[in-house]
């Protein structure tokens, strides 16, 4: 049985890590609603413009409503990912579509990595697998493993991540990384990653050249089937 | 009053280049901190207006570099929320600090303010 010290580390980092993706995502909103701002600004501006009889190209009025049906989409799909992402909390464990699951935390880390000067690339040899696990965890830890990849990324900036099934559960590969070296070392805001690999029995290493982190995160239903086989 | 724009949205800092102008103000825009010092060495501006996070070379750090180009520029700050952490971080170095989505009638004060002190 875990102890309390442990619970607590868990629900701390948890927490952090709510905190830190809801942050980024509400700086996203919010950059949305200032250029939705600033177009219909503009388009005010010209409409008083032609009002006071100055000649205006109308194609830029529909140019400009353009742009803010565009910005329009993309909060619309920022607040779909930040709504998948509270929801992920609902169930403790169950069977997860890992791509998915990528797709939404590598959606959710964007604006970090463009804030790195790096890109996040998922794969197109990632293999569809399922996992029973927790989901929010799972989120977390691949979360963590971003900040780590971010913080070693090799000169062509990019990350690709990918992810195959084991005997055990699933592998989610960070490749693309320079100088990698074990243990790996997480930010100290994020102290309560160890405990929170123990609990879902999961752990981080790095391939012997340093150029990828690799998260092993086992199955829990083969787990408990193998426990009572 | 020249003002030099920066900010990593494009789309935000051409339309607010374009309100200003419209507005008798002669604005120059750049998407980053390189591009930005690159103006600044070929023109001169009473005030830039900085977005605090930026790829690479954030508001903060632009600022810093752009004094070295033009030691009479004023600034003024942009941030999206106005949180302690970015008040922290711009209160020491601006003159002025501004949250977004932007007022334009209040930045145009805000840079006369500036630009008289």
């Amino acid at each position: 049985m875990k102890a309390d010290a442990d619970w607590q580390a868990i629900a701390r980092e948890e927490l952090r890590f709510f905190g830190n993706v809801s942050a980024a995502i509400s700086h996203e909103i919010n950059n949305r609603i200032a250029v939705i701002n600033e177009k219909a600004g503009l388009l005010t501006d010209l409409s008083v413009m032609m009002a006071q009889g100055r000649e205006i190209d109308v194609t830029r009025f529909e140019v400009q409503s353009r742009k803010i049906v565009e910005q329009v989409q993309l909060a619309k799909q920022t607040v779909r990912n930040l709504n998948r992402f509270a929801h992920s909390v609902d169930v403790m464990r169950t069977r997860i579509e890992a791509a998915e699951v990528l797709e939404l935390v590598v959606a959710l880390y964007a604006r970090k990595a463009a804030a790195a000067e790096a890109v996040l690339s998922i794969s197109e040899s990632c293999e569809p697998v399922t996992i029973t696990s927790s989901p929010f965890f799972l989120e977390t830890l691949i979360g963590r493993a971003i900040d780590v990849a971010l913080s070693r990324v090799d000169d062509a900036r990019t990350v690709i991540i990918g992810v195959e099934a084991t005997r055990e559960g699933i592998t989610v590969q960070f490749r693309g990384l320079t100088g990698l070296t074990e243990p790996i070392e997480f930010p100290e805001e994020s102290q309560g990653v160890p405990a929170l690999l123990e609990c879902l029995g999961a752990r981080y290493r790095s391939e012997p050249d340093g150029t990828a982190l690799l998260l092993e995160i086992p199955d829990h239903e083969r787990m408990s089937h193998g426990r009572t086989a | 009053m020249r003002v030099l724009l920066v900010d990593d949205e494009e789309e935000l800092v051409t339309a607010l280049a374009e309100r200003l102008s419209f507005r008798g103000i002669d604005a120059d825009w750049s998407t980053s901190g390189n591009e930005a010092l690159n103006l600044a060495r070929t023109h001169t501006y009473d005030v830039a207006v900085l977005d605090v996070k930026m790829p690479n070379i954030s508001g903060i750090e632009l600022k810093k570099m752009l004094e070295k180009t033009g030691p009479d520029m004023k600034y003024i700050f942009l941030t999206g929320h106005g949180s302690e952490e970015d008040f922290r971080a711009g209160s020491a170095e601006a003159s002025q600090y501004l949250v977004k989505p932007l007022d334009i009638e209040l930045l145009i004060e805000t840079m006369r303010q500036v630009v008289q002190k």
